[in-house]
């Protein structure tokens, strides 16, 4: 017995060592802050890629798509680990993003959510979007559809449906706002039943009658919703659009027959929207669709880290696990990268001045009226 | 459709998809015997080598970790008492006496049959039913849902049979116990204490396992014992071995109430936003109500009260697909996680999974289902000849290793520090309310039951203001869980009368 302890004992002392020379070695390497070392910095590295959602939503999904490529593609291939740190409405994960150290050695995946806590100015939150730098952006669009119950063909005839709007939204909170905002704009009076579990609840509710205007992503719509349009028992109302360079509204590439919000409002009062929440809209527009979820590196990592993680980025584009991921999880939406992406997200880090108080003040109104007034809400004359 | 079920044969018969719905049933059979992990954690861990593989062997992988939970769940509850997740806690009602006779090995062997039995009955429904489970689906609106929830929480005053007014007290604590956190409809923090782990509200891991688990460890330690003790001279080892086989046979006595408790979990499974524990609920009470077969009275060791339940948790895996699969509504977070692998292999949801190619998919689906099974109960009944001799083992050897367990658990459901404290305060709450006699398992159901109730309430009352009390349809619900609950408490009443027992033991 003793003289196979003193064995396993110097079997162990040698995994030791060999573990501590490994890791010393590894340290050696990484976090060393030279530009010009973008190839060697994440040589040996194991990097978090941190999602604050649970495992198995669109988030999460995103996440899991990028992690191989990114081993594949940065130089110094990391093994890089999701890790889901789910709680608080996003906001633990995020935190816990912000306040891991600097250095390159953690990513992250954030949604709508993430930005909406900053611009709501959530007090738990400890981050800001300026903190971070977006690498790869993620669109999508979002559907608005209604039941053949309205009686209408278009969403032009909102105004004469031959029932009462009633529209389903799962709560008050960033990303149902666009809804509400998008039926306010075109002039329709309509009340909101809040408190749908998920999309699905929302979409059954449609179909049993409970509401008879629903908008879900693009995705969710292609699959469950464009079916039930096919068998009679929906028609698309308007597609929420993609905010472009000029100030205007883009189709949705995904579901490009279906017409804009600014294009039915332009068929419904014969002029182009504008004014103040119009300019909330494209504001909402451009967190809900144009980045619903980027790929996030904190801002201040060291000049290497991010220069490999472009070289990287750029080079896993050819790959076809790359171009299924796009087709399969994306729906075929392109991920945006370099100056497209900087140019769209910088707007969402600086908005246009006013942009984060009118959203808080609208959120205020919507929730108020969901409390106190059964969700009626009025649309807005122009 | 005959030549649709020719199709989905073929493709569970292939070796190279049979050998993931084997791998599956392997790693999934672990997360239901760990009080408190269930099939997500296995999931979870799959996850990322699902991606990039081909759709019906990753399908198949995850199909096995799923089914098999339903079968190995059973251990924690029948053999501690605690449950493995919230779809087992009706099983600990008759199952955990029965180990405290010294019967774990029969409970046991009559769970696991009922299991496979009801699972395999289960997915054969689901395949008939499926032509008429949209139209189901679609008359059901929230008030009627409401209605449905809110037969759950009646049926909590017969499983306080005794102390009906004491249930009702453990459910309304229950229902402020879900309200914690922000509010489904709008923003409204509610008990969160300016905390922000708090902000998602409790998890069912954590009141579970702190309700059940911690007392219960608590009286094992205290009472110098272990779970059983070994009645009428025989070994704890000849009580094991054989008793798998007597539970099994008593199954088998007992097919009709099988059949009627898997029939029934898989057309209420259906409905979307009915989590899998109220059909274990209903099956138990229904299993309650033929007092002329139960031997021993339900609730205090009688095999029936096993064997529904435990039918019934395994044919809901089938009917759940359905929301699921047909309308993107996860029925439970491992359906989620599911519909999400499928969408990483590119399978795509949506009604259109009715015709052709997708049902044949669906029809795979059920089929592989009943082949989960069918693997699990055999991976069971191998294991439980030792793992039942653990109700043998002294409190004291038993209870560090279950702490550390059960620890753990609530941990990995939300990895903050503030749900370890959580976790002791509903273990203090849990031993005092066995100290008072004062019935446990009705917090459960008011906790998973809660913010189903107050989202469909809302909804509701904001869409049709108070009209919906007259609905037809709500009627027609309301009414079947009215007479549900007179007849019960009744029955209940006639049953106290004959018992002589005023205590209600650990429940």
């Amino acid at each position: 017995m003793r003289v196979l302890r003193s064995k396993r004992h110097g079997f162990l002392a040698g995994v030791v060592a060999a573990a501590m020379l490994t890791a010393l070695t590894a340290c050696g390497t990484a976090g060393t802050d030279d530009g010009s070392e973008a190839e060697t910095f994440y040589q040996g590295a194991t990097v978090e890629l941190i999602v604050p959602y649970g495992p198995g939503g669109s988030n999460d999904a995103a996440a899991r798509f990028l992690a191989p490529l990114l081993s594949a593609y940065v130089p110094g291939n990391p093994r890089v680990q999701v890790i889901n740190v789910e709680g608080g409405a996003t906001v633990i994960g995020s935190n816990q993003f912000q306040r891991a150290p600097h250095d390159g050695m953690t990513w992250f995946v954030g949604g709508s959510n993430v930005t909406f806590q900053d611009i709501f100015e959530n007090e738990n939150a400890e981050y800001t979007m300026g903190d971070w730098t977006a690498m790869v952006g993620f669109p999508q669009g979002q559907i608005a559809y209604g039941s053949t119950s309205l009686g209408i063909d278009s969403a032009a005839d909102l105004l004469e449906a031959d029932e009462p709007i009633v529209l389903a939204t799962q709560d008050t909170e960033g990303a149902s706002l666009i809804h509400v905002l998008a039926l306010q704009l075109l002039g329709v009076d309509f009340k909101i039943v809040s408190g749908y579990a998920d999309t699905g609840a929302k979409r059954v509710a449609l179909l049993t009658g409970e509401v008879n205007v629903n908008g879900e992503s693009t995705i969710g719509y292609l699959q469950y919703g464009q079916p039930e349009v096919e068998a009679g028992n929906a028609i698309p109302l308007y597609s929420f659009g993609f905010p472009n360079a000029d100030g205007g509204l883009d189709r949705d590439p995904a579901a490009p027959d279906i017409p804009t919000i600014a294009e039915v409002y332009e068929e419904i009062y014969g002029e182009a929207p504008s004014g103040e929440m119009w300019d909330l809209y494209i504001g909402l527009a451009k967190v809900n669709s144009n980045i619903q979820k980027a790929f996030y590196i904190h801002a201040d990592a060291p000049a290497a880290a991010i220069e490999a993680l472009e070289i990287g980025i750029e080079a896993m584009q050819d790959d076809p696990d790359y171009l299924e991921g796009v087709e399969n999880v994306l729906e075929g939406y392109q991920p945006v990268f370099g100056e497209e992406l900087a140019e769209q997200y910088a707007t969402i880090v600086t908005p246009t001045p006013g942009f984060a108080e009118a959203a808080i003040a609208y959120r205020t109104e919507i929730t108020e009226a969901v409390n106190s007034n059964n969700g009626q809400v009025e649309g807005f004359r122009p | 459709m005959f030549d649709v079920i020719l199709q989905a044969l073929a493709n569970i018969v292939d070796p190279s998809h049979l050998i993931w719905l084997v791998l599956g049933v392997a790693i999934g059979w672990w997360t239901g015997i760990i009080p408190g992990i269930g099939s997500i954690v296995g999931i979870a861990v799959m996850l990322p080598f699902l991606y990039g593989m081909d759709p019906t062997s990753g399908i198949f992988l995850l199909l096995g970790i799923f089914a098999v939970n339903n079968t190995s769940d059973s251990f924690p509850a029948i053999m501690f008492g605690i449950p493995g997740g919230s779809s087992s806690v009706a099983t600990i009602m008759d199952g955990y006496p029965l180990s405290k006779k010294g019967q774990a090995g029969r409970a046991l062997g009559a769970a696991f049959t009922a299991s496979m039995i009801g699972g395999i009955l289960g997915s054969l429904v689901l395949l008939a039913v499926l032509p008429i489970a949209r139209p189901l689906v679609l008359s059901l609106g929230s008030p009627e849902l409401l209605m449905v929830t809110f037969l759950g929480l009646v049926l909590v005053g017969i499983i306080s049979r005794g102390a009906v007014l004491m249930g009702v007290l453990a459910a309304t604590l229950g229902l402020a116990l879900s309200a914690i956190g922000i509010a489904p409809a709008i923003y409204q923090e509610r008990y969160t204490f300016d905390t922000v782990f708090l902000q998602d509200g409790l998890s069912v891991v954590v009141v579970a396992l702190g309700l059940f688990g911690i007392p219960e460890m608590l009286h094992l330690v205290t009472s110098r014992k272990s779970v059983a003790r070994p009645t009428d001279g025989r070994s704890a080892g000849s009580v094991a071995s054989s008793g798998l086989w007597w539970g099994a046979r008593d199954t088998v006595r007992n097919l009709p109430l099988v059949a009627g408790s898997s029939w029934m979990a898989s057309v209420v499974a259906i409905i979307p936003g009915i989590g899998g524990s109220i059909v274990t609920w209903i099956a138990w009470t229904i299993a309650g109500l033929s007092k002329k077969k139960n031997k021993v009275p339900i609730g205090r060791g009688e095999i029936r009260g096993v064997i529904a339940p435990e039918a019934a948790n395994n044919a809901t895996d089938g009917g759940q697909l359905v929301p699921t699969l047909l309308f993107g509504i996860p029925a439970s977070g491992g359906m989620a996680l599911l519909l999400s692998g499928m969408t990483l292999m590119g399978v795509q949801g949506g009604p259109q999974l009715l015709e052709s190619d997708g049902l044949v998919l669906i029809v795979s689906i059920v089929l592989a289902l009943v082949l989960a099974n069918v693997f699990g109960t055999a991976i069971c009944f191998f294991i439980a000849r030792w793992v039942s001799r653990l109700s043998f083992v002294p409190g004291r050897v038993i209870v560090p290793f279950l702490v550390v367990v059960l620890t753990l658990a609530a941990f990995q459901a939300n990895d903050q520090i503030g749900f370890l404290f959580i976790l002791l305060a509903m273990g203090a709450l849990g031993w005092i309310f066995v100290r008072l006699g004062i019935p446990r398992v009705p917090v459960l159901v008011g906790f998973v039951l809660g913010t189903s109730v107050e989202r469909y309430l809302w909804i509701s009352m904001s869409r049709f203001g108070t009209e919906w009390l007259l609905f037809p349809q709500v009627w027609v619900v309301s009414g079947f869980a009215v007479l549900l609950g007179v007849v019960s408490v009744v029955l209940s009443r006639r049953a106290t009368r004959a018992e002589h027992s005023t205590t209600v033991s650990w429940r």
